[in-house]
């Protein structure tokens, strides 16, 4: 450790200060070690006429211990211009759909929504390097300033990729807001419109999505959540797999406990109570998933009602094609409809909301690799 | 403390492309750099852009950090260098003015180490800190290394641009040497020792 100094075991102290600078008497005076304190105790015993330079060293050590400046709100704050910053770096390159997603969660946020005010709420961080730094002053200022906001306005989808890898598409006329960097805890995000995540899995930091209406804690799970904003607001989630909580916005706050929801449930909030009910009847369970040389054309239409999302096909490219195998409900459906296309020669596009199978040979490059 | 062989690790991962570990580092080394930086100057805003240049140079790195024994010292070697060197620009000074003496080194004593001795507690504890602002910067920085940082002889003396190892410690026992006699005076060790 200190590699200059002899070891004190070896070495006579004649001064205050070189005992308060010998990081084993510190370690004494601090009760942090043990050896150092058999050793201190006993150099003490032995050594009666060291009392007085011994207590003054003790005195210093005990001293020497300095303010803290604090340094929260600028860790944060600096830590979201660099984000910021490696933002516009990486914005010049290509961003790429599916393969940071491979391990990840799916969920969908969609509705009909009229964004108000984007115009006030656009790009808040985009002048923070040059504006005078110190006129952020306030931690709780910093914190929701230095937020993003990203819009879509283009009838594409917009991907966006998220702090910790997720990435959220972001369908026409919807909107997100996110920290530059998430905090240690938690990663939080907020939206409107209609919204897909893929969700980066990390054990011990819950992804919250914020609606309007509803919250969505993410344990690590696949999940839908439609929202609409028509006459009568309303929010639907229906989980797939894993687990995941829901909370009211307005309860949320209060601090219950709010929903949790098991696979197969979903839960239907009117803007006034919540109801949880299956979503996926037993009945259907066994006979659908077990296929044998089943017509591929229903086997996806089976998937289809069994995940409840629109998979469109080409009738041409499906016909004739059979498909035998036992389907996993637990399975990311992107994951099964990957494997039966390659089994199949075919391809599985994303579309809003759904899949597209189509033939292989005349896109290859757009294959999904799961 | 939590640098070194960790930080190192993490730092060539991140040079590697590796933004998780570029986020790691980050947190582990602001509070240290900042908490360093803000002894020079009050100016947040000025310690803020320096470190945010310096984290981003460490970004747009493309060459492995050359082969340091330590990566903490030679991190705030670069911070202080950097801080020092805006300082000056800003004081309107040449720079190897900030490099003397000249500069100033703020060193608070904590709340409290007041309270850790309640016989002489507070008395004492003014008595220290003015004891401190009478030491040279110098020397206030060299305890605040020392003590504060627990960085060995060795980093001090590079962190602070020492010629020889044996400066860093002639600095911190002619402080502590200082800081003694303020003990001395106060007639409470004795006392204690006796009863």
């Amino acid at each position: 450790m200190n590699p200059e100094l002899p070891h004190p075991w070896s070495h006579n102290h004649s001064s205050a200060e070189e005992l308060a600078a010998d990081r084993s008497f510190q370690a004494w005076v601090y009760g942090s070690d043990e050896p150092a304190c058999a050793f201190w105790d006993n150099w003490l015993s032995t050594r009666p006429e060291k009392a007085v330079v011994v207590e003054e060293a003790r005195a210093l050590v005990r001293q020497l211990s300095f303010r803290e400046y604090g340094h929260r709100a600028e860790l944060e704050e600096v830590g979201a211009r660099l984000e910021h910053l490696m933002g516009e770096k990486r914005r010049t390159r290509v961003l790429r759909w599916g393969g940071a997603a491979a391990a990840a969660t799916v969920l969908f946020i969609c509705g009909w929504f009229v964004l108000r005010h984007p115009a006030r709420e656009a790009r808040p961080i985009a002048g923070t390097t040059g504006q005078r730094p110190g006129a952020m002053e306030d931690s709780a200022r910093v914190a929701i300033t230095s937020w993003q906001t990203a819009i879509n306005r283009s009838a594409r989808p917009k991907p966006v990729r998220l702090p910790d890898g997720s990435v959220a598409m972001l369908f026409h006329g919807s909107a997100i807001r996110y920290p530059p960097i998430f905090p240690a805890g938690e990663r939080t995000v907020r939206i409107a419109g209609d919204v897909q995540f893929d969700i980066a899995r990390e054990t011990g930091r819950r992804f919250t999505v914020y609606s309007r209406q509803l919250t969505v804690a993410v344990l690590g799970t696949s999940f839908r959540i439609t929202t609409w904003e028509s006459k009568r607001p309303g929010t639907r989630v229906k989980l797939f797999s894993g687990k995941i909580r829901v909370f009211r916005m307005d309860g949320h706050r209060a601090g219950t406990e709010g929903v949790l929801l098991h696979p197969g449930e979903q839960a239907d909030f009117d803007g006034s109570s919540m109801a949880v009910s299956k979503f996926i009847r037993n009945d259907i369970k066994t006979p659908s998933t077990n296929f044998s040389n089943t017509p591929l054309a229903d086997v996806l239409k089976t998937l289809s009602a069994l995940y409840r999302l629109p998979i469109a096909y080409n009738l041409a490219d499906v016909a004739e094609r059979r498909f035998t195998g036992n389907i996993d409900k637990a399975d990311q459906p992107q994951a099964v409809l990957s494997a039966i296309a390659k089994i199949n020669g075919l391809t599985v596009v994303r579309t809003t909301g759904g899949f597209y199978l189509t033939r292989t040979a005349n896109q290859t490059s757009h294959n999904q690799k799961n | 403390m939590v640098f070194n062989d960790e930080d190192t690790a993490l730092i060539s991962q991140f040079l590697k492309g590796n933004k998780a570990a570029f986020i790691k580092v980050y947190r582990n080394l602001f509070p240290l750099l900042f908490e360093y930086g803000i002894r020079f100057t009050h100016d947040r805003s000025l310690i803020k852009d320096t470190l945010q240049d310096f984290f981003m140079n460490l970004l747009n790195r493309k060459s492995p950090l050359p082969d340091i024994y330590n990566i903490r010292s030679y991190f705030m070697v670069s911070v202080r260098r950097e801080l020092l060197r805006r300082m000056a620009r800003e004081a309107r000074v040449p720079v190897g003015v900030m490099n003397g003496d000249s500069y100033e080194f703020h060193l608070e004593l904590s709340p409290e180490s007041a309270l850790i001795d309640r016989q002489s507690g507070e008395q004492r504890s003014r008595g220290m800190q003015q004891a401190i602002n009478c030491l040279s910067a110098r020397q206030r920085e060299a305890i605040y290394l020392y003590f504060y940082n627990n960085l060995t002889y060795e980093e001090v003396a590079e962190v602070m641009g020492l010629k020889e190892v044996k400066y860093a410690r002639t600095l911190i026992y002619r402080a502590l040497g200082e800081l003694k006699l303020v003990l001395r005076e106060d007639a409470s060790i004795l006392l204690k020792i006796i009863s």
